[in-house]
């Protein structure tokens, strides 16, 4: 992995965001979702490194970010927190490169400030209400139930990021020790669990019109191995979304950061490409 | 699903869903009980103090059945202390609101077991203001308990609103709560097994190191008892050493109070060798056996002195087991050894002291003799020396007169040679007796012509009589015919000088009658016999006449002239010839001397 040098921390709402920044040109912020943080784009963002201003959050309550619970992890709250820090940092023109719930962060966000962003990539992202988090009987949620116990055993965990890569036998203890890493606190698990409560479909209801109206160049990526996300949702993402272009990746998971990392890059690369006029 | 070919309306399908999705609940239950059970016992394998295991556990429960708040609490006599908590919507690990127990719910609880409260009932105000935003208390279960830290405690679990169902089952929750205080049990069963453990170790380690303490003392006890004994060993050996290697006879008498020998203890070797006696004999036998009969007598008088001063010395006659007797002198002290009265009796042989004595004694007497001969010799001397000298000055003084007629000179003049030679002769002896004791003269041993010699001696002798006006005295050479021309390895000066003395002597002591001279070889020695018919020597001073300045002084010798050298030269040369000068017999019919040399026949 190639290892994080540029480490900054940003205080917004009692949290702490701890973010790195590598490279010069337009920005690209990656937003992580739910079970990942930072590393996730460890293999992801030395493609762009050279050209661009790279910069990768952790979420409030993820990776070293602080795990305070007492406001809330919706998505809403987290666009917000990024948009602060955008404007915190000033950046301009600004890629934003989502992965799962990250994708809900990432809509919120552009559908309430286009001005500031240039493009927005969705990966394996959460929309609409295709995302069975809502309470609907008994609170028999599978997801929720599934992240619940996934935080209190390792083996548990282990099995969730198997059935998310497409190549699972990737699954080595250097990849679980990251997954892991929150998990290994009492206040780790509390914000993650903390995390998935607050998730909520209502959130990415709301903004359903707005994202049909949006005209900012939008590539959904799939990974046809994705066990979590129907591919209805980037389906009607790419229909619905007026400016967007659909690819799939046949040998990528719900973590295709894991599983094709350059494949991954290279589409977003050639996407940026084609916004410049040079694609 | 649609598993066969039969149509169903959308009620049906509804109903199928709700059949699917109870049957779904009914499985997902199942699956967390057994995930929630699991996760307890691999907790307790990890977990091995109560504070970690309740946090675990109450963490999971929380988590698997969306409890958002529960609490392990102890209930004392007049008040409630939370041990422990999970809130899932606070953030660190003890910031939970604690809940408000009234009493009567804490009355009812501890008769009932189990309670179910709604939150409505129990005035939740305290979880709203803090979490009002998170979740709405719906429902509080209150399960007590009670274990061995914690005689009376409380579960207390709280649930949201939006899971009312949670607690319409409380198998998991009773079970969690008996898992938990079962497992605390166990936690502190061990605890205090491990208590007793260390307890037991320390008193193990207390009790070893108290040993090792002991152990160590010992160790020097044991060491510094055998350094004791091993020195005590070396100075035993040394006594015994010294009291066996003593030349003195050493005795160890036990008396008893009255001053009497009991037995003896110890003797050495010395007393061994000195006495004859063996070991067991010694000791067997009392200091009287060893003393001579006439000495034994005066044993007990030294035992009562050597009570009284505790040290006594006495010199006694010891007789050794063949008879033979000698002197000891016994070193004797008194003292106390092991309750007993012990003498320690040191005997010293004085043999050799005692002849050293008398020697010494000897030596004194022979001194003061030898002093009395000297101040006799010089009285003699002065006369000697003074009356030739007188003579010779009287009669030099005469000469010079003018009036003396021819024959008178003449007179006075043989008068003065003849002093002048006594002087002379005089003076000589006492040369050549000085040479001989300063071992000036030594023997040149050269063929001799005996014969001749005796020829010679026999005109000096006839000189010499002339000279003494005894012409009457007859002069017999009497030399054996083997002798005839023969020659003898010998000193011929100072064969000549012994025979002239003895000679000499004869012609002094002789009025009338003859001198004669034999000579004879017997075995292998030249014997030369001189005898006279003089006036002989007395008896007590037969044994005194070689020793020196020794002159026979009577009435009848007092004018006779001499040293008193003579014969203590005759005595020394003959030694040196290897022979032997002696006086055979003297009387008053006359005397005789003998003077053997060796025979040593010379071919020229």
């Amino acid at each position: 992995m190639t290892s994080f040098d540029q480490t900054y921390t940003f205080d917004i709402n009692q949290q702490q965001i701890v973010y790195h920044r590598f490279g010069k040109g337009e920005p690209v912020l990656f937003i992580h979702g739910i079970t990942t943080y930072s590393f996730i784009w460890r293999n992801i963002w030395p493609y762009f490194a050279n050209d661009y201003d790279v910069i990768v959050v952790d979420l409030a309550g993820c990776g070293e970010s602080s795990k305070n619970i007492e406001g809330s992890f919706s998505l809403k709250n987290h666009a917000f927190m990024l948009a602060e820090l955008i404007e915190h940092l000033d950046l301009k023109n600004v890629h934003l490169v989502c992965h799962d719930v990250g994708g809900g962060i990432g809509q919120i966000m552009v559908v309430n400030n286009t001005i500031l962003f240039k493009s927005l990539t969705l990966i394996n992202s959460v929309a609409y209400d295709y995302w069975p988090v809502q309470p609907i009987i008994s609170m028999r949620t599978p997801i929720i139930r599934n992240l619940a116990m996934i935080s209190l055993d390792l083996g548990a965990f282990r099995l969730l990021v198997k059935r998310g890569m497409y190549y699972r036998n990737r699954v080595d203890d250097e990849l679980m020790s990251f997954f892991w890493k929150p998990m290994d606190t009492r206040d780790g698990r509390k914000a993650f669990l903390y995390f998935a409560h607050c998730l909520n479909n209502q959130d990415l209801m709301e903004i359903k019109d707005d994202l049909a109206a949006l005209r900012l160049p939008v590539l959904i990526i799939r990974g046809e191995g994705d066990v979590f996300l129907r591919k209805v949702i980037s389906e009607d993402l790419h229909k619905n979304i007026h400016n967007s272009q659909y690819k799939k990746i046949s040998t990528g998971g719900h973590f295709v950061q894991e599983d094709e990392p350059e494949q991954l890059s290279q589409l977003i690369l050639n996407f940026y490409r084609g916004l410049n006029g040079r694609g | 699903m649609v598993e066969d070919n039969k149509e169903y309306s959308i009620e049906e399908l509804k109903d199928r869903i709700t059949d699917l999705e109870k049957q779904n609940n009914a499985l997902s239950d199942q699956v967390e009980e057994t995930i929630l059970f699991n996760f307890i016992s691999e907790s307790f394998d990890s977990i091995s103090n109560d504070k970690e295991l309740i946090e675990a556990l109450l963490e999971k429960i929380s988590i698997l059945k969306e409890i958002p708040v529960c609490y392990c609490i102890e209930i004392k006599s007049r008040s409630y202390k939370v041990i422990s908590s999970y809130c899932a919507y606070d953030s660190g690990s003890n910031d939970c609101v604690e809940p408000v127990l009234k009493k009567e719910i804490i009355a009812q609880l501890q008769s009932q077991g189990v309670l179910k409260i709604k939150c409505d009932d129990v005035d939740p105000a305290v979880f709203k203001d803090k979490v009002k935003h998170k979740f709405e208390p719906y429902e509080i279960v209150l399960i007590h308990f009670h274990s061995h830290n914690v005689k009376n405690g409380v579960f207390v679990f709280v649930s949201d609103i939006n899971n009312k169902e949670v607690f319409d089952d409380l198998f998991i929750f009773n079970q969690f709560v008996k898992i938990v205080t079962d497992k605390w049990e166990r936690l502190g069963l061990i605890l205090q097994l491990k208590k007793l453990n260390q307890s037991l170790e320390r008193k193990v380690k207390a009790r070893t190191t108290e040993l090792t303490r002991l152990n160590n003392m010992l160790f020097q006890e044991i060491q510094t008892h055998q350094n004791t004994n091993h020195e005590l060993n070396i100075e035993r050996k040394k006594f015994h050493q010294l009291f066996q290697k003593a030349n003195d006879a050493i005795y160890l008498w036990e008396i008893d109070g009255v001053a009497s020998i009991k037995r003896c203890m110890e003797v050495n070797q010395a007393a061994i060798e000195m006495t004859g006696y063996s070991y067991d004999e010694l000791m067997n036998m009392t200091p009287s056996d060893l003393m001579v009969k006439g000495m034994k007598g005066q044993l007990k008088p030294f035992l009562e002195k050597l009570e009284v001063n505790k040290t006594s010395k006495i010199e006694v006659i010891h007789q050794r087991k063949d008879g033979t007797t000698f002197p000891v002198e016994v070193n004797s002290h008194l003292f106390t050894l092991d309750d007993k009265k012990v003498i320690l009796s040191i005997a010293r042989n004085i043999s050799e002291w005692k002849k050293i004595e008398l020697d010494l004694i000897d030596a004194k007497e022979q001194a003061e003799e030898s002093d009395r001969l000297k101040s006799s010799f010089l009285a003699n001397m002065s006369h000697e020396i003074r009356t030739p000298l007188n003579a010779i000055c009287g009669f030099t003084e005469l000469i010079k007169e003018d009036n003396l007629e021819m024959s008178e000179v003449k007179d006075f003049a043989d008068i003065i040679l003849n002093n002048s030679s006594h002087l002379l002769n005089l003076i000589n002896d006492l040369v050549d007796f000085s040479k001989i004791e300063a071992g000036y003269v030594k023997p040149t041993f050269m063929p001799v012509n005996i014969s001749h010699l005796l020829r010679n001696l026999e005109l000096n002798v006839q000189s010499l009589l002339y000279n003494f006006n005894k012409e009457h005295i007859k002069i017999i050479i009497d030399s054996a015919e083997e002798l005839e021309e023969k020659l003898v390895l010998t000193d011929e000066v100072q064969l000549r000088q012994i025979l002239s003395n003895l000679l000499n002597n004869s012609v002094k002591y002789t009025r009338k009658g003859s001198i004669t001279l034999k000579t004879s070889i017997v075995k292998d020695q030249l014997q030369f016999i001189i005898s006279d018919t003089g006036i002989g020597i007395p008896k007590k001073f037969h044994e005194k006449i070689f020793e020196r300045f020794v002159q026979v002084k009577d009435k009848k010798t007092f004018s006779i002239p001499g040293t008193g050298l003579g014969l203590a030269i005759c005595l020394n040369l003959a030694e040196m010839l290897n022979g032997e000068v002696k006086l055979l017999d003297s009387s008053i019919k006359g005397t005789s001397f003998s003077l053997t040399i060796p025979y040593y026949p010379s071919s020229k």
